[in-house]
């Protein structure tokens, strides 16, 4: 842009980038999703949830405890109980890992 | 001049068009900016040894690279000077150390903000104020090292208050939270060395405070002040009880630190002796749990809940006016444990 002493120029403080595109912008390629497993795929595995705590979350994994062993056929449902604010410690997320299949994490409330 | 990358946005070099543009496109606080110019951000820069690509410190929840640029850039808008940069980043950088938790931090309900402690030969050659009113209003290199904090952390941390930013009421200090140890005026070893930076080293060390808790104290008795201390302390409304972690923060007036210093109490000495005052019956709390799991979900009723884990983790400095009325009271959020780093000042070494 040039100067103009009628307007001032000032930088976007934020990381926010193509704030507005055209219909000519270039498409950006975007990198394959994460493969999950299906919820079909779940029969005879071990899910272990990793409980932050909060009630909301010992809700809503008793619903979802129920699901995966009726409809799903999930072989065992685990529960971790995790701090809601620090990471988990190297240990147990080691004993996560060789222990289940999938875990769902509790992020917040 | 460095080359800048950042988008150049224009608007009408009018002071309320360009508050009202800067605040319309949420890159504010809600009070009126500094328009980060080019020849401003490339002055700051070039005033701190600093290149713009230079990666300080990744912010959460965006986890985005803050470069020297963007923080700059949020530092200009802020009202800082060029010689406040190295704190802003020092302060970013400590509060991107493991144990302080920015993303708790930055997207709780609770009202916490980053309190920033400043020690070291740097307070008086920016003009921190550490003494009378230290916590504001009033004094430029507080209230804006304090707001450009605040700024990265809701710009390149993109954190919109009441969006991803939940805090139920938010709090003041989440403007600004800055002031600076009065060590002159200490009896006892700075935060700094006790921590254990040498002396003449700068430092920024950062809390999540959760506001302040005026306790008057107006004795002269040390226990007398200890006592009416650990009282106002003793509340299991704070989140500290509820982790039972966490590093609660007391700012004691120079006043009492002589008073204390004198009958020959240290700091440790005081911490143990507000660490046990401040216990509370399990039987004193309610026993239906609170929504998220307390520490002490299975205590017996006379098992003892604490605001921290030991007496070392309540830290003690002294600040503000001389008098010996007011302690600060900052409670502490959560599992933040503070953390402390060196402010890097161009062309400065020091003994490690």
């Amino acid at each position: 842009m040039k100067p103009d002493p009628e307007f001032i120029d000032y930088l976007d403080p934020t990381m926010r980038r193509n704030r507005a595109a055209g219909p000519d912008a270039p498409v950006v390629p975007q990198e394959p999703a994460l493969a999950l497993p299906t919820l079909g795929a779940l029969a005879g595995k071990t899910v272990v949830f990793l409980d932050n705590g909060w009630k909301s979350f010992g809700r809503m994994t008793h619903w979802m405890e129920r699901t995966l062993r009726d409809r799903f056929g999930v072989a065992e449902v685990k529960r971790q109980y995790i701090s809601s604010s620090t990471p988990m410690p190297a240990s147990v997320l080691e004993r996560v890992l060789a222990e289940s299949d999938l875990a769902i994490v509790g992020m917040a409330n | 001049m460095p080359a800048l990358s950042s988008e150049r946005l224009r608007v009408r070099n009018d002071a309320r068009a360009i508050f009202d543009d800067l605040y319309a496109r949420g890159f504010t606080d809600g009070l009126p900016v500094i328009p980060p110019t080019e020849e401003a951000v490339a002055d700051m820069l070039e005033h701190c040894g600093l290149r713009p690509q230079d990666e300080i410190a990744v912010l959460p929840p965006a986890n985005s690279v803050a470069t020297a640029e963007k923080v700059a850039v949020n530092a200009v808008m802020a009202g800082c000077l060029p010689e406040y940069l190295p704190v802003v980043i020092a302060a970013l950088q400590a509060m991107t150390a493991e144990g302080f938790c920015l993303l708790s931090v930055q997207t709780t309900t609770s009202p916490v903000a980053p309190v920033l402690v400043i020690n070291g030969p740097i307070r008086e050659r920016i003009a921190l104020n550490t003494g009378r009113g230290c916590m504001g209003p009033g004094r430029r290199a507080n209230a804006t090292i304090g707001r450009a904090v605040r700024l990265a952390l809701v710009n390149i941390g993109d954190c919109p208050p009441g969006e991803i930013d939940k805090a139920v009421h938010g709090m003041p200090g989440k403007f600004s939270f800055c002031f600076g140890e009065r060590e002159e005026e200490s009896p006892w070893e700075p935060l700094h060395v006790e921590r254990g930076f040498a002396a003449t080293q700068s430092t920024v060390t950062v809390y999540g405070g959760q506001g302040t808790q005026n306790i008057l104290g107006m004795f002269r008795q040390p226990e007398n002040i200890l006592h009416v201390l650990a009282d106002g302390m003793r509340s299991y409304g704070h989140n500290g009880y509820l982790r039972g972690s966490g590093t609660p923060l007391v700012v004691m007036s120079p006043g009492h630190a002589r008073i204390l210093g004198e009958h020959g109490w240290d700091k440790q000495r005081i911490r143990n002796e507000l660490f046990e005052r401040t216990r509370i019956r399990r039987s004193e709390i309610p026993a239906e749990l609170q929504i998220t799991r307390p520490v002490y979900a299975d205590y017996g009723p006379d098992e003892l809940c604490a605001t921290c884990r030991t007496p070392s983790d309540i830290h003690i400095v002294v600040a503000g006016g001389p008098e010996p009325y007011h302690i600060a009271y900052i409670p502490s959020f959560s599992h933040v444990q503070a953390q402390t780093a060196a402010i890097a000042v161009k062309g400065e070494r020091h003994e490690a």
